[in-house]
């Protein structure tokens, strides 16, 4: 057993098929409020050991929700001229990110698996746990650069004497300079995004799949708001020894609240690696053509399995 | 296979649709409705906070009765509610505030009643990515597993690639247009746009229902997991035996288990 199962005393499910006087009705129909096969136990506790990995989703979107935010606010107030008559948009700095991402994904499919499945042997190249890993990290190393921009951009506002232009003033600046922190975020949501997905498809039981999804989109959500507090509290705390989020983003400290970001995701990452090192995966039967026979034609003889299971884990 | 086709339109429109409209939604709030950043920062994270909380509600439905092919069509019905009620906020002047004099310090902020127009939209579009959010990509899925049986064993990773990879497509496709009209444009035509494309996104999906494998729902998986926990509760003091003497009961588990058993783990020693 694993100590992250033992951690969550996880076994106690196991009581819940614990076969004791009335639970099967005269009909042979189990109560199931009293009684549950080991395939439902088993669905309770999948759930249950996927959540902690799911949970290091968050911090990533939390990380990654200033670039529709405050990253456009920045980009507002840089050069964004790329022929005389021709400005682009703030908000589509966000292109960059799809670029990224779309780059990222065929090179992965096409190249990238080719050439680590000849290393690992394994037919997916990386597992997905290790796919999300790499992007995590990928993804720190976003908010690290956004964090030296940001630092430079008021440097050159100081140095241009247009701190406290007015709205719509345009530094001396190009808005490319921008372009390394979303395409870097791009590629981290190529590895972070898809790998969590494939993980959760994966090791959700079949029929929560839908469910499990939901799960996957629950992390936005909880990361979205986390987005939120963090600002907040930022906003609340730093209100007094110069605020680091006014509205003027020249006289604030964005860059520190970037740092701040990284240092969570350097967390987060640890504690991805500590749940990933200890994840016990679906144990789920061999599926061969002939064993899916066995399976439909086999019905109410439960041994045969139970002592397959046992040869498996020795 | 003509059925993957349509689900991806829907999905392809659906993504234009709700990328196109958010993305530059940090723009709309502070320079149409005059909102100050922290202010319109916080509305966005708490938008998408609900946004995505909603599909954890719609999955359930869609897995527990209503099963996927309707759970996205209400859900993108609801969807379409908000964006026409944000159109009308954009495009009629009473909604939104009057823009500011040039270089004018004092913007006139939105009224209290423009901004209930504004989360009553946004409230319709996070009820409706409960709907949609959970169920199209299982939906997708579906279609393929059903269509080729050999498939279904082998992992879906080159699939995920590939949807990943057509929805960034249409992000791209809305960061760069829909972006354009709204900045250059205006906003009534910025997010009509989106609003059009998810239209055609409802229709299209609608339009294929006699060619999609509906899976019916398999009993909510959420009463299932509350039956266990009841049931582990309950015998708290019992003492667990060798485990092949564990209750198994294949035919009870035939529908939730069609790819193959979860086998018992914790195996000690």
């Amino acid at each position: 057993m694993h100590e992250l199962d033992l951690f969550f005393h996880i076994r106690f499910f196991d009581n819940a098929a614990i076969v004791t006087d009335g639970d099967v009705l005269p009909s042979g129909q189990p109560k199931l409020w009293r009684l549950s096969t080991v395939h439902r136990v088993e669905e309770l506790k999948s759930i249950i050991r996927m959540l902690p990995i799911c949970a290091a989703g968050i911090i990533l979107v939390t990380s990654a929700s200033h670039n529709h935010s405050f990253a456009i606010q920045q980009a507002r107030t840089m050069d964004r001229d790329i022929t005389p008559h021709f400005k682009i948009p703030p908000a589509s700095m966000l292109i960059f990110t799809n670029v990224g991402m779309l780059l990222t994904l065929a090179f992965y499919d096409r190249v990238l698996v080719r050439v680590l499945r000849r290393f690992t042997g394994r037919p997916n190249g990386i597992t997905h746990l290790q796919r999300t890993g790499v992007g995590l990290t990928i993804a720190m190393l976003s908010n690290v650069v956004a964090a030296v921009v940001e630092r430079r951009r008021k440097s050159v506002a100081a140095a241009s004497g247009l701190l406290d232009a007015p709205k719509g003033a345009t530094l001396p600046m190009s808005v490319f300079w921008l372009v390394p922190q979303y395409a870097i975020h791009g590629v981290a949501n190529a590895f972070m995004d898809v790998g969590r997905m494939e993980f959760l498809y994966d090791q959700a039981p079949e029929s929560m799949r839908s469910t499990a999804t939901a799960l996957y989109w629950l992390t936005f959500s909880i990361g979205s708001y986390l987005g939120t507090l963090l600002v907040t509290i930022v906003h609340d705390k730093t209100r007094r020894s110069g605020q680091w989020l006014p509205d003027n983003l020249n006289r604030g400290k964005l860059d520190n609240y970037y740092w701040l970001v990284v240092a969570l995701e350097v967390v987060n990452l640890v504690y991805f690696f500590i749940c990933a090192k200890y994840y016990t995966f679906k144990p789920l039967e061999m599926v061969s053509g002939e064993e899916v026979e066995l399976h439909h034609h086999g019905n109410g003889n439960g041994t045969d399995d139970a002592k397959k299971q046992g040869a498996s884990f020795k | 296979m003509a059925c993957l086709c349509t689900t991806a339109a829907n999905d392809f429109c659906d993504r234009l649709a709700s990328v196109g409209f958010t993305t530059n939604l940090i723009s709309y709030l502070t320079l149409q409705l005059h909102l100050p950043l922290v202010q319109a920062s916080n509305i966005i994270t708490n938008y998408n906070g609900t946004a995505n909380l909603t599909p954890l509600i719609g999955g359930l439905i869609a897995d527990s009765f209503a099963g996927r092919f309707w759970t996205i069509t209400f859900g993108s019905i609801i969807y379409q509610l908000g964006m026409v009620c944000l159109t009308l906020s954009a495009a009629l002047p009473s909604l939104h505030p009057p823009p500011c004099a040039k270089h004018a310090a004092d913007c006139q902020r939105a009224s209290s009643y423009q901004i209930s127009v504004l989360y009553l939209s946004l409230l319709c579009t996070s009820i409706g990515t409960g709907g949609t959010r959970p169920c199209t990509m299982a939906f997708g899925a579906d279609q393929l597993e059903l269509n080729d049986a050999h498939s279904r064993h082998k992992p879906k990773w080159s699939f995920f690639n590939l949807y990943f990879f057509a929805v960034e497509l249409a992000k791209l496709a809305a960061v760069t247009a829909v972006v354009y009209i709204q900045d250059n444009v205006g906003w009534g035509w910025g997010i009509g746009v989106p609003t059009v494309a998810m239209v055609a996104a409802v229709i299209i999906f609608v339009s294929g229902y006699k060619l999609y494998i509906r899976m019916p729902p398999g009993g909510s998986p959420l009463v299932r997991l509350a039956q266990v926990a009841t049931a582990a509760y309950k015998k708290r003091n019992a003492v667990v035996p060798d485990p092949s003497l564990l209750y198994e009961d294949k035919e009870l588990d035939a529908g939730i288990s069609t790819t193959g058993r979860l086998l018992h783990t914790d195996q000690l020693k």
